[in-house]
């Protein structure tokens, strides 16, 4: 029942969002609709766009419209103009008038100039590349350079918190993002441009390895990478500790299961299964039952009885 | 696997390099990273007494300096200590990336290959010294892809690495259906679960490689909606048993500078939905934006080892951050925090003194003033196992025009508090750290220098001590001049 509540508040949460988006496109100006009052110019209808960016500068006046949609020449229209979005950009269209518009604007072999489109950043790096021939070429241009925000949903935090937007697919990853970018942080070199954990974690990571705000074996294998270390550095020894480590906690035995079952992750990064057989197995030692309420050992076993047989007979 | 290939590496870095003038014609572009690390550890070592030695009674006792010690009646009382040895490590690797477009309209070749070297003994996977983590053929056209060879798979699932093949089809442009299959490897590792990374690290380690096969369906509407389900399993090769079955279901929306995210992924053996997000990001306003997310995670296991029959429960967060970017202000501002209850453990007693919650805190003050820059961070973190507090403070300077080279001091202070061991770790240390670009050589080089103060308190054995720590990276970047 309660993942049932959780799919459906996933999917009602988003497909709300999806509908007050179809919405939103609903205002988008039909320009090329409009070819006729390209012989005019541009700034006919964005006037003053060359001086400065204001909403009445950047989106045509209304009341341009019922120039011809008065019900006589043309139908009458309710279009109350368009709000310009934040676009997250470092850019002002009063320091780039030489450029015209159809050079960012334009659609690419397109008949008329009433065919534009938003510009794209592939066209900033005409000029401001440094020699970079694709957006976000990898060392060459920080994201800051020219957005305030880089992009939709890119939060500072985006670098942690991007991974429903990468499986979902939107926005288009690969449109600017080479495959070698993800690999830079997922499996890549550590390197002072893609660092993902903050200098010196090794002694800081311990904190966020018990609460889990990123899974750490998304990367790091606990068997061969945490294991591996924990046992040269003495954190895990081979074989039952009787509790020696764990000397924070008064009466560790009897409180273990609670922080087994809270973070068995961590514990698996120092000890092997066969510590946790030695009492939890039905084929020797204490023979203590270490499955929940909610264990389903059918549901289980149709998945793998190999596991099952580590413990149990007649698997 | 330890396989001895360090002039492979070589070889390959020199055929790349001095590729054949036809190789080059159609274009190799890609990049080489070394980078050396240096640093110091003082490991534990576990020391004993005969039980009888140790006044009291009971399972804690302590020795007559004040060592806290776990005893077992008629055995040992164990604890652990440092006696002032440390351990000098020093880590290297090499890397090598490269994409290449062979003159034929689509068909590409992909390759990222690593080596290591050093402190075999103390670094993990050092001793793992040739690492191929892709290696791939791939024919792209308008409406489909075909790829073979190694290569990694991101989906809802995380990251995933295989030998095999997959093809996306994406025909009708708001569809695409993606299969793949083949030989899997362990995640994080780039090799077979049942190599000796894992047989050395495991007694119970499988003795089967896996077969992992999948398929993932995707649409986008637009610019605003789009969502993917992917299906995944791996089986051993001898098919008595899977290692994992898992699905996952990703959507986003985006409406007018809001982003709704939503995603789940569920574990068929032991009917556990591991990690599911929701997600609002507001627009930004007057460079004011919020993320709001509430997430329950419960972890996953390979089914090849016992840990999800011991039925580990997952937690609920909620968290919340905003960040505000100034217009008129080189000025970077971000806070959040969260806050995480765990479920019922249905373990121990009732009056257990082990925490049923969580909470984190963090902010950022970034400030770059012409090419200076003061970067300070704080993180607070605490939970039932293991707490931290501290931050970083970074003073630096911008030596061009694009933020690759630079030169910065750095300033750490972090306070550790174990949970679960007696005692807390204080670190406080600086470190000078800085890169510089070679734009018109490719070249990008890379080294810090740092010393940690770490002291460690009530654990009566431990000596405050300094720890030192460098890096040297360099990378540098080649194009023959291909295109995507």
């Amino acid at each position: 029942m309660r993942r049932l509540a959780y799919l459906s508040a996933l999917v009602l949460t988003v497909g709300a969002g999806a509908l007050l988006a179809a919405s939103h496109l609903a205002f988008e100006f039909p320009h090329e609709k409009h070819a006729v009052l390209g012989a005019a110019g541009c700034e006919s209808c964005h006037a003053g766009i060359y001086s400065g960016d204001a909403a009445q500068n950047v989106s045509a006046d209304p009341a341009l419209c019922a120039g011809c949609h008065n019900g006589q020449m043309v139908v009458e229209v309710d279009w109350e103009g368009y709000t310009p979005q934040e676009s997250g950009l470092k850019f002002e269209h009063a320091t780039h008038p030489k450029l015209g518009c159809q050079t960012c604007h334009g659609v690419p072999e397109a008949e008329s100039d009433m065919a534009v489109q938003a510009a794209s950043g592939d066209t900033c790096l005409a000029c401001h590349g440094n020699g970079a021939t694709d957006h976000f070429e990898v060392g060459i241009n920080p994201c800051e350079t020219c957005h305030y925000d880089p992009g939709p949903g890119h939060t500072p935090d985006f670098k942690t918190q991007h991974a429903t937007a990468a499986a979902a697919g939107l926005p288009n990853c690969t449109q600017c993002h080479k495959e070698t970018f993800c690999v830079d942080c997922h499996d890549g070199p550590k390197n002072s441009d893609f660092q993902y954990h903050p200098a010196n974690f090794v002694t800081r990571h311990s904190a966020e390895s018990w609460a889990a705000p990123m899974e750490c074996a998304e990367c790091h294998s606990r068997e061969v990478f945490c294991r591996d270390c924990h046992s040269t550095q003495g954190v895990a020894q081979n074989g039952r500790q009787n509790g020696g480590y764990h000397d924070g906690v008064a009466n560790w035995l009897q409180q273990h299961g609670v922080a087994a079952r809270q973070g068995m992750e961590s514990c698996t990064t120092c000890h092997q299964q066969t510590e946790c057989l030695a009492c939890h197995s039905a084929k020797a030692g204490w023979r203590v039952n270490p499955h929940g309420p909610d264990f389903d050992p059918e549901r289980a076993a149709d998945r793998s009885t190999q596991s099952c047989a580590i413990c149990h007979t007649g698997y | 696997m330890t396989v001895h290939r360090r002039p492979f590496f070589l070889l390959v870095a020199c055929a790349v390099v001095w590729l054949p003038s036809e190789a080059q014609a159609q274009g190799v572009r890609g990049d080489v990273r070394l980078n050396w690390g240096w640093m110091q550890l003082q490991p534990f070592e576990q020391d004993s007494v005969p039980e009888g030695d140790v006044s009291g009674s009971g399972l804690q006792r302590q020795l007559a300096d004040g060592t806290v010690v776990s005893c077992v009646e008629g055995d040992f009382c164990r604890w652990y200590e440092n006696k002032g040895q440390r351990q000098d490590i020093m880590p290297f690797t090499q890397d090598l990336r490269f994409a290449g477009w062979t003159g034929v309209q689509g068909l590409s070749f992909h390759g990222q290959m690593r080596t290591r070297f050093g402190s075999d003994e103390l670094w993990p996977r050092t001793d793992q010294e040739f690492d191929l983590l892709t290696g791939y053929l791939s024919f792209n056209r308008a409406a489909y892809q075909v790829k073979a060879g190694r290569m990694y798979r991101a989906s809802g699932l995380g990251y995933y690495n295989f030998d095999g093949a997959s093809i996306i089809w994406r025909g009708l442009g708001w569809l695409w259906v993606d299969a793949y299959g083949g030989w899997s490897l362990a995640r994080g590792v780039n090799a077979p679960r049942n190599g000796s990374l894992y047989t050395e690290s495991d007694l119970l380690a499988t003795d089967r490689r896996g077969l992992l096969f999948g398929g993932e369906l995707g649409f986008r509407g637009g610019k605003v909606f789009s969502g993917s389900a992917t299906y995944q399993r791996e089986l051993r090769t001898d098919r008595l048993a899977l290692y994992t079955e898992r699905a996952a279901v990703d959507l986003r929306a985006l409406v007018g500078g809001w982003a709704f995210d939503g995603a789940a992924s569920y574990d068929f053996a032991f009917d556990n939905i591991n990690d599911a997000r929701l997600r609002i990001t507001t627009p930004q306003v007057l460079g004011i934006r919020f993320a709001a997310q509430g997430r329950h995670y419960t972890p996953f296991f390979d089914y090849w080892t016992i840990w999800s029959a011991f039925s580990p429960i997952g937690f609920n967060e909620a968290r919340l951050s905003g960040t505000w970017t100034s217009r008129n202000l080189p000025l970077l501002v971000e806070a959040g925090g969260a806050y995480r209850e765990y479920e019922d453990t249905n373990a121990g007693p009732a009056n257990t003194t082990v925490k049923k919650d969580g909470w984190r805190g963090f902010g950022r003050v970034y400030w770059s003033p012409d090419k200076w820059y003061v970067d300070a961070r704080y993180r607070a973190e605490e939970g039932f196992g293991g707490s931290r507090y501290g931050g970083d403070l970074i003073f630096g300077r911008y030596l061009g025009p694009t933020g690759a080279s630079y030169v910065a001091l750095r300033g750490t202070s972090t306070e550790t508090l174990y949970e679960f061991r007696e005692g807390e770790r204080y670190v406080t240390g600086g470190a000078v750290e800085g890169a510089y670009d070679i734009a018109k050589a490719n070249l990008t080089l890379d080294a810090s220098l740092g010393f940690y103060r770490i002291e460690d308190k009530n654990r009566p054995l431990a000596d405050t001590w300094s720890e030192g720590r460098a890096t040297v990276g360099l990378r540098w970047r080649f194009n023959t001049g291909g295109t995507r």
